[in-house]
């Protein structure tokens, strides 16, 4: 972190004073969104490009849940509301003839199964969408009863303003506003690396592109997913919150900050995972600069917003107020006595990241941080049936942990400068360890309704600036070797990210 | 200088890859080689639908022998009306997992729907691997099974990916958006190269890695 940072003894009156000076937010601000440099922009085009490449080499539907996900939006879209968490039908029939047309089910998890390859199934998959199925279906659950709609929302708007109504194209369309996301992602992680790094301009590029160019990163870019909200939403909060940090909470800044945390909740509930760390960084500010009320603002902010969409639910939606479900399909922990216990509950999140411990009931047949979480960020896609070998989830962890341990030795010779940023430090801990915790226990409560696993690696993927910050950290902290290191390491991305596509390739194409 | 160098070692694993010859495919019924589920003795039949792309020269079974040496086998691909299309013949001898059965002639176009029927010549045992198909559709010396088989179709010889571009393209461009096409891979080589570019120009500038004071 920077030695810019705020010194103990005078960060209150500090504080105070810059909360003064943005008390003209809006137009400073403003100055600041003009004054992000070219660098971020490009980085943000990066991660754009990745994700269109990424949802132009998929095939339709071939991404985790993304069946739902089409649904969702597709129903949202045609009829202005969303499902429910009913037993009734779920897909449209036109989805559903593009299901079969494309051969869905016969391809995923199957490695002697292509999807078709063939003039005569295109023109009979145009055909049966040309008779006409239904685009409505009875919006029955289907796994996203209970998920919010501001993600497909997005998507509703790409699939209205699509123009033919071709089935095909809205889908592509849809997951075009996957893309733009990721380059909001990328450019939130490129600001927050500036704060947190204010004197090595190189390693905000660096970091930002490390992102831009992580193969999971662009694949979830490149597809219909609302997991890309969360990242998105994430991201804006960590650069935020660290604006806030460096700068002091302003009420724009702190009504910022709950417009984004309403965002990422309104786009995926898994954003509720980071919301207390968020809450947590705004009472720190309050604390520190003295100031509450732009506290109260942001909150009021986040608040009124979620009071706005439990209000549509149970008004026009005709929903739970502030339904809360599980992963997709089924809806996991909703149901009565699915919850378990706490003792079990805790056994479990600890397997989930941690060795197991001789007094402990094994809960998993593999080891979830390595084998789920570790190897699924480190390249698994489609729905999860292809991948990379295991040496380059050794080489990546490798790397990450090189870079994370160079990082902490230069801050532990920093601690100085450190000291009076223990807020921030445990805000962003509080935000990390909120969504592994929700997380686990997501996967406890899927895991027991469903004896499926739960774990996969692109849930990880809201933390994104916090590894892009280990990335930049360690980056600097290489000293005169650090930018050619970068260098090296954003072309080693570029392969990486490549070599994705060329699996991706011959997955489905050869 | 490192970048450059490692940019050279990037682009040698790709082209050594993508000038590697193998053998490729014409086509899959996706069919999930999951039970076997048809034994064949001695001039038993198995016929099942399927749809024959284009540029197919060997159709492809996935067989268990039980331990002993697979008899020989012919195949004949006709059309719905009977009319034949090709045939082949496959000596005994192989072993547990996939049996190509080089065809008599090869397949130019893609055919909807053709008949293929595999015929055992021996009385050593065969089992065909595929799937239970309530609905499905082989039948068995004349008779209907609720049964799929896996099958595959392979191009003639060993191909290098170079050699194999133009097909790949054609498939990127199937069962997508409705422009879609054959160049919409090359269209998408372009874009990350493009987005490539731009990162390593961000990374290749000559005051990056400079700082603030």
């Amino acid at each position: 972190m920077s030695a810019t940072a705020v010194r103990p003894g005078h960060a209150a009156r500090l504080g105070r004073r810059l909360a003064g000076g943005v008390r003209r937010s809006p137009r400073t601000t403003r100055r600041a969104v003009r004054r992000v440099p070219r660098a971020g922009w490009l980085c943000a085009l990066v991660a754009v490009l990745n994700g269109l490449v990424w949802s132009v080499s998929l095939p339709p539907l071939q991404s985790f849940d993304e069946t739902l996900h089409v649904y969702y939006a597709q129903y949202l879209a045609e009829t202005s509301r969303t499902p429910r968490p009913i037993d009734r039908t779920v897909i449209s029939d036109e989805e559903h003839t593009v299901v079969l047309g494309v051969k869905l089910f016969d391809v995923v998890g199957n490695a002697d199964g292509r999807p078709p390859w063939t003039v005569i199934e295109d023109d009979q998959l145009t055909a049966a969408l040309a008779a006409g199925p239904s685009r409505v279906s009875e919006g029955g659950s289907g796994g996203v009863g209970y998920y919010p709609p501001g993600y497909y929302a997005l998507g509703a708007v790409a699939y209205k303003l699509t123009p033919g109504g071709s089935i095909l194209d809205r889908m592509a369309a849809m997951r075009l506003v996957s893309a733009l996301l990721a380059g909001i992602a990328v450019l939130a992680t490129f600001l927050f690396l500036r704060e947190l790094l204010p004197r090595q301009p190189w390693t905000w590029t660096a970091g930002a592109l490390t992102v831009a160019l992580q193969p999971l990163f662009g694949f979830m870019s490149g597809v219909v997913n609302p997991d890309m909200g969360v990242i998105a939403a994430a991201a804006v909060c960590f650069w935020l919150l660290a604006r806030a940090f460096r700068r002091g909470l302003s009420a724009a800044l702190a009504v910022a900050i709950g417009l984004a945390a309403a965002a990422g909740v309104l786009a995926k509930l898994a954003m509720v995972g980071l919301i207390p760390g968020v809450a947590l960084g705004g009472l720190l500010l309050a604390a520190r600069d003295g100031r509450w009320r732009p506290l109260l603002a942001g909150a009021g902010t986040f608040a009124g917003l979620m009071v706005l969409y439990a209000l549509a639910n149970l008004t026009y939606w005709n929903r739970p107020a502030l339904p809360f479900g599980g992963g997709a399909a089924p809806d996991a922990g909703t149901a009565t006595g699915t919850t378990g216990n706490w003792r079990e509950a805790l056994v479990y999140i600890w397997q989930d990241f941690l060795p197991r411990l001789p007094f402990m009931q094994d809960k998993f047949a593999d080891f979830p941080l390595w084998d789920r979480w570790i190897l699924g960020w480190t390249g698994r896609f489609g729905w999860g049936d292809y991948g990379f070998p295991e040496w380059v989830g050794v080489a990546v962890t490798a790397t990450f942990v090189a870079l994370l341990a160079a990082a902490v030795a230069r801050a532990v010779g920093d601690r100085p400068a450190l000291r009076g940023r223990w807020r921030e430090a445990l805000t962003y801990l509080a935000m990390a360890f909120g969504l592994l915790g929700l997380l686990a226990y997501t996967g406890y409560t899927y895991t027991r309704a469903t004896g499926n696993g739960f774990e996969q690696g692109r849930y990880l993927l809201p933390l994104m600036p916090l590894f892009a910050l280990v990335v930049a950290a360690g980056l600097r902290a290489l000293g005169r070797v650090g930018p050619a290191a970068a260098a090296l390491l954003v072309v080693a991305c570029v392969g990486w990210s490549g070599w994705a596509l060329l699996l991706t390739v011959e997955r489905f194409y050869t | 200088m490192v970048v450059v160098v490692s940019l050279l070692v990037l682009g040698a694993l790709l082209l050594n890859h993508l000038a590697r010859a193998e053998p490729r495919y014409a086509g899959f019924n996706s069919v999930r080689p999951t039970v076997p589920v048809v034994e064949l003795g001695r001039n038993d039949r198995v016929c099942q639908s399927t749809l024959l792309p284009g540029d197919t020269a060997e159709i492809e079974y996935v067989v268990a022998t039980l331990g002993r040496p697979g008899p020989p086998v012919a195949v004949s691909l006709s059309t719905p009306e009977g009319e034949l299309i090709a045939r082949g013949r496959l000596e005994g001898g192989y072993g547990d997992g996939r049996m190509a059965v080089p065809l008599d002639r090869p397949i130019r176009e893609s055919r909807a729907t053709v008949r293929a029927c595999l015929r055992s010549t021996a009385s050593v045992p065969l089992q065909l691997v595929g799937v239970p198909a309530p609905n499905g559709g082989i039948d068995f010396n004349g008779e209907p099974q609720p049964q799929l088989l896996t099958l595959a179709f392979r191009r003639p010889g060993a191909e290098a990916t170079f050699e194999f571009l133009g097909t790949i393209a054609h498939r990127f461009g199937i069962v997508k958006t409705t422009i879609a096409g054959g160049w919409t891979l090359w269209a998408v080589v372009a874009l990350f190269a493009f987005s490539s570019a731009i990162a390593l120009r961000l990374v290749l500038r000559r005051d990056f890695g400079e700082e603030r004071a």
